[in-house]
């Protein structure tokens, strides 16, 4: 009960203020209304290409682009080998940094960190074509922002094997290399082809069981993931291959490192063990990888694994840059190599690798990229 | 002391806080035109500014510009330098009204766990896939009340903590620890769900990022301040009667103590809500601009609203322009260099707060 | 002035409060006496509603004829001052801020002039002005002590409520508040209402004495009245020898029976 009267002198000293917010708030919504719309580029003759990317976009470029920031290494590396690095004028931090593998990379052609953080002033001053960004990024974020400068966005996921010809022939035709692009292609399906052809009569109870891990111990690769899919076309069947944490097909590929119980490896007795490591261009040492493999082996209750338990011991270190060339089959290949080394008597990943370097990426093939527990203890 | 030489002493020091106020804005309009100018493209100050107020200059003033660089300027680095003043002055003045009605300096929007609580929030509305387009003003209105509701949530639970008798301000800000830590795993479990794209834009919340601001983000967090901030001035004087002598003590003052309490978080949790949906986490900001400005303009609410507000965009600014410029063209996100500088601070906070009674 | 009638309070199950009735004259110091726990607090945070008490049908509290129940915060705030026992970590605030604090329920849009005068003159009685601009957290306690009368004093009520105001002061300082209190009785005219434990300050500086126990009114009136050696044995527990050193009076605890 308010005996209490707002005196005539205050009401309206309260409209007023009232009326005092208003205009911030007024100013604050209207600003965006004065800022100018974007300018167009200037029009060249170019032909015109209509498609999708990898998100179901509709995109219309102009090509042949001549001007690309590219996010993600898979995807350079893809530009690399259809058009070479002349149209690239923009990469991530990675590979500013490997100086050898991509030697004509300038530090003015970084674009900031990468895919998960852009910097969109240093794009937008390359003034590109177009953007690169694979899918496992805020590309939405960055298409709304880049859009606004007339620069478009396309999202085109090189790690995802099971794309890896669509995405090349996407790039011959963006970059209006055609035949370069049917040439990796015919790379590609060469030994993809070999490996089903000479598994193809391999049932699933015949295939070994492989336990592939990432960088941290006990850190596995799930179905979705392009590492899975590198296991299971090379022959090996992933020991965790049940395993689904997610239930829609969009979630491909954050399954990469999910963290399993020590227990559960153990109890699925894989046959091999192929560890993966963040390798550059320069492969790892033999005492590095002897370290690793070791300790691996020596990890509690890894004795009663077949994999170590056998002889000879089916322990393997794999750098990402075997394993991840063009999308992965070159390290199928090694892997289906060690599984079965009867049926792949006349193939040489290493010499698979060196055709990929040298002949797609033009740059020297250092070799070594793989080891092998048993070898190294010899 | 007689009477004429405390006048004297009284509006002296009148004058000097107007003197700080006036010196704290003009270094906060020398900063932005500096971060203006500064970037990972250089320009001058002149063509800065030139293509900064664009709109209201005749062409021909800006003929030697290209228009890429208008647009750059006006599209990418603009809203940042807005936004970066917008997220520092929202989360010091929430951070000074925590801390007025609390009666406790280590309250922070982020040492109770509030900005955490609305990260997740708004995690679950990019997850729930309603917010659509990017940059649609229906979907940034739904991040902003998913972060509020959640924040709203974490702040019912502090409040009703910091009421009990017996709690201490050490206790207060440990239970906040517990509820980042609660909020921040149930962000990162959103990753079992989340598609790439997603997670990619949750993953950034971490530590508080300001790339890519948009005017529309611009607006929204903006209009929540410029509601906000006036409400908050308006009950200066109960913060103070509140900081001085606790919910008694204003009340006998004739405050009517729940419905201030109610206001002050309500319009604190909802200034946060607005800023981390778009900023993502940036900590400390609300601990230690009120801190710097406590000790230069002391605890009188009238002054220490503002000029918290100006310190805290200030910091907030300078932050992101180290973050831009130190690995350029790598941007280190802002979050990152304010903890860089607001973990020292709060730890010579803790430490000084030792002697005082009740801490 | 103050007039309560048959004033009850529980907090939960306990009755904390039986039956109190209670007169403070305009211009009077009323002095609440009683051991812990007999409820003065209590009593002075019912009068100004910090402490909610039920509304009855016999109960009534009444200021200058107006009933406390019926006032708004911020008019009550108008008529009553208190000022608290412990005021706790503070944080900093000037000391011209904190006693500008009393000035908040009649603050008007255009009073700031008269608010300064009144805040600069209380200063100047209570002899606050060479601490004026220190922050208040680094005062001592009987400085501070000074800082709320005077914040009481720019409240301009019609009573004063002191809880146990020179607990914690030393015998200077308790003298001072004292007067400090009488003072502002004489020149205000507002009625005094004072939770004390020291019972020979209590009879010195009262108009009126009242002792409570257990919640309930035991004695009042003039202290020579109830300030007996058979009360306060009843009361306290405790056998004394009361006397008066011309005005001055003393209470000499002797021993426990």
């Amino acid at each position: 009960m308010r005996s209490d009267r707002i005196s005539p002198l205050q009401q309206p000293q309260q409209q007023q203020q009232r009326r005092r917010l208003l205009l911030p708030l007024l100013l604050s919504l209207g600003l965006p209304l004065l800022v100018r719309a974007p300018l167009v580029h200037a029009e060249d003759a170019r032909h015109s290409l209509t498609f999708r990317d990898d998100v179901g976009r509709e995109l219309t470029l102009k090509t042949p682009l001549k001007r690309v920031v590219v996010f993600n290494r898979y995807t350079t590396e893809f530009v690399r080998a259809v058009a070479g690095m002349q149209p690239v004028v923009g990469v991530d931090i990675d590979s500013a940094r490997s100086r050898n593998y991509w030697p004509t990379v300038t530090p003015a052609m970084l674009a900031g960190q990468g895919q998960s953080s852009p910097n969109y002033e240093a794009i937008v001053a390359m003034q590109p074509d177009a953007v690169f960004f694979p899918r496992n990024s805020d590309w939405q974020k960055a298409a709304a922002v880049l859009g606004r400068f007339g620069i478009p966005v396309v999202v085109v996921t090189a790690w995802d094997v099971l794309k890896h010809e669509e995405n090349v022939t996407l790039f011959g035709k963006l970059f209006e290399q055609p035949q370069r692009a049917a040439k990796l292609n015919a790379f590609y399906r060469r030994y993809r082809d070999l490996l089903a052809q000479r598994l193809q009569n391999l049932s699933m109870a015949q295939r070994k069981r492989v336990y592939i891990e990432e960088v941290g111990a006990y850190k596995t690769l799930l179905k979705g993931s392009g590492w899975h899919d590198m296991v299971e076309v090379g022959g090996g069947v992933n020991v965790f291959r049940d395993v689904s944490v997610l239930n829609q097909p969009s979630a491909r590929g954050s399954v990469q490192g999910f963290s399993v119980d020590p227990e559960e490896v153990v109890a699925r007795m894989p046959e091999v063990i192929v560890k993966l490591e963040p390798g550059q261009y320069e492969p790892h040492s033999r005492a590095f990888s002897l370290q690793v493999l070791e300790a691996v082996a020596a990890r509690p209750g890894f004795d009663r694994v077949p994999a170590v338990r056998n002889a000879p011991v089916q322990v393997y270190h794999i750098s990402y840059y075997l394993a991840g060339g063009c999308s992965k089959i070159i390290g199928a290949l090694q892997i289906a190599k060690w599984l079965y080394p009867d049926r792949f008597k006349d193939v040489d990943p290493d010499q698979v690798m060196r055709t990929w370097l040298e002949d797609f990426q033009q740059v020297p093939a250092p070799g070594g990229y793989t080891a092998s527990l048993a070898e190294l203890r010899k | 002391m007689n009477n004429t030489l405390l006048v004297q002493a009284l509006k002296h020091h009148q004058r000097r806080n107007a003197l700080a106020m006036i010196a704290g804005v003009a270094l906060l309009i020398a900063a932005m035109a500096l971060a203006g100018s500064l970037g990972a493209q250089k320009f001058g100050m002149a063509t800065s500014l030139r293509a900064l107020f664009a709109p209201l200059l005749p062409a021909a003033w800006l003929s030697d510009i290209p228009a890429w660089q208008i647009a750059l300027l006006q599209q990418l680095r603009l809203p940042r330098i807005v936004m970066a003043v917008v997220a520092g002055a929202g989360l010091a003045l929430a951070g000074v009204a925590m801390q007025g009605i609390t009666r406790n300096p280590l309250v922070s929007p982020y040492t109770v766990g509030i900005s955490p609580a609305a990260a997740f929030g708004a995690s679950l509305a990019i997850l729930s896939g309603a917010t659509g387009v990017a940059g649609a003003w229906s979907g940034l209105y739904l991040t902003v009340a998913a972060a509020f509701a959640s924040a709203v949530l974490c702040a019912t639970l502090v409040l009703a903590f910091s009421a009990l008798r017996g709690v201490s301000a050490t206790m207060l800000v440990l239970g906040g620890v517990g509820l980042t830590y609660l909020f921040s795993a149930l962000t990162a479990s959103v990753q079992f769900v989340a598609t790439e794209q997603q997670l990619a834009a949750i993953v950034q919340w971490t530590f508080g990022s300001l790339n890519g601001s948009t005017w529309n983000e611009v607006a929204v967090a903006g209009g929540v301040l410029l509601l906000g901030a006036p409400l908050l001035q308006w009950h200066a004087w109960a913060l103070n009667a509140f900081a001085a002598g606790g919910d008694d003590i204003a009340a006998s003052l004739g405050f009517a103590v729940g419905r201030v309490r109610t206001v002050v978080t309500v319009v604190a949790v909802m200034i946060t809500a607005a800023v981390v949906s778009f900023t993502g986490v940036i900590g400390f900001v609300g601990l230690v601009a009120p801190h710097i400005a406590r000790l230069l303009i002391g605890g009188d609410h009238r002054w220490l609203l503002p000029f918290s507000a100006i310190v805290g965009a200030l910091l907030v600014l300078l932050s992101d322009m180290a973050g831009r410029l130190l690995f350029a063209p790598v941007i280190i996100p802002v979050g990152i260099v304010v903890a860089y500088v607001g973990v020292p601070l709060f730890l010579h906070l803790l430490l000084s707060s030792r002697h005082k009674a009740g801490l | 002035m103050l007039n309560i009638s048959g004033l009850h309070y529980r907090h939960g199950r306990r009755l904390i409060l039986d039956n109190i009735d209670l007169q403070v004259g305009a211009g009077e110091i009323v002095c609440l006496v009683g051991p812990n726990g007999a409820g003065k607090s209590t009593l002075l945070k019912c009068i100004n509603r910090i402490n909610r008490v039920m509304p009855s049908q016999h109960a009534r509290m009444t200021l200058a004829g107006d009933n406390l129940q019926d006032m708004s915060r911020r008019n009550l705030a108008r008529a009553i001052a208190y000022v608290p026992q412990h005021t706790g970590p503070a944080m900093s605030l000037r000391v011209a801020d904190m006693i500008a604090l009393g000035r908040a329920p009649h603050r008007t849009w255009n009073s700031g002039e008269r608010d300064r005068h009144i805040v600069l003159d209380a200063i100047e009685r209570l002899k606050l002005q060479e601490l004026a601009l220190r922050p208040y957290d680094e005062l001592s306690g009987g400085e501070r002590q000074r800082v709320l009368l005077a914040r009481a004093l720019v409240q301009q009520g019609r009573l004063l409520l002191l809880d146990e105001p020179t607990s914690d002061l030393d015998l200077h300082h308790q003298l001072e508040a004292m007067t400090a209190a009488r003072e502002i009785a004489d020149t205000q005219g507002s009625g005094v209402l004072i939770a004390i434990h020291d019972l020979a300050l209590a009879a010195r500086f009262a108009d009126r004495l009242v002792m409570l126990r257990e919640g309930r009114v035991v004695a009042q009136g003039h202290w020579r009245e109830v300030l007996t050696p058979q009360h306060i044995e009843a009361v306290y527990g405790v056998s004394v020898r009361i006397g008066s050193d011309g005005d001055i009076p003393y209470v000499i605890p002797l021993r426990m029976p």
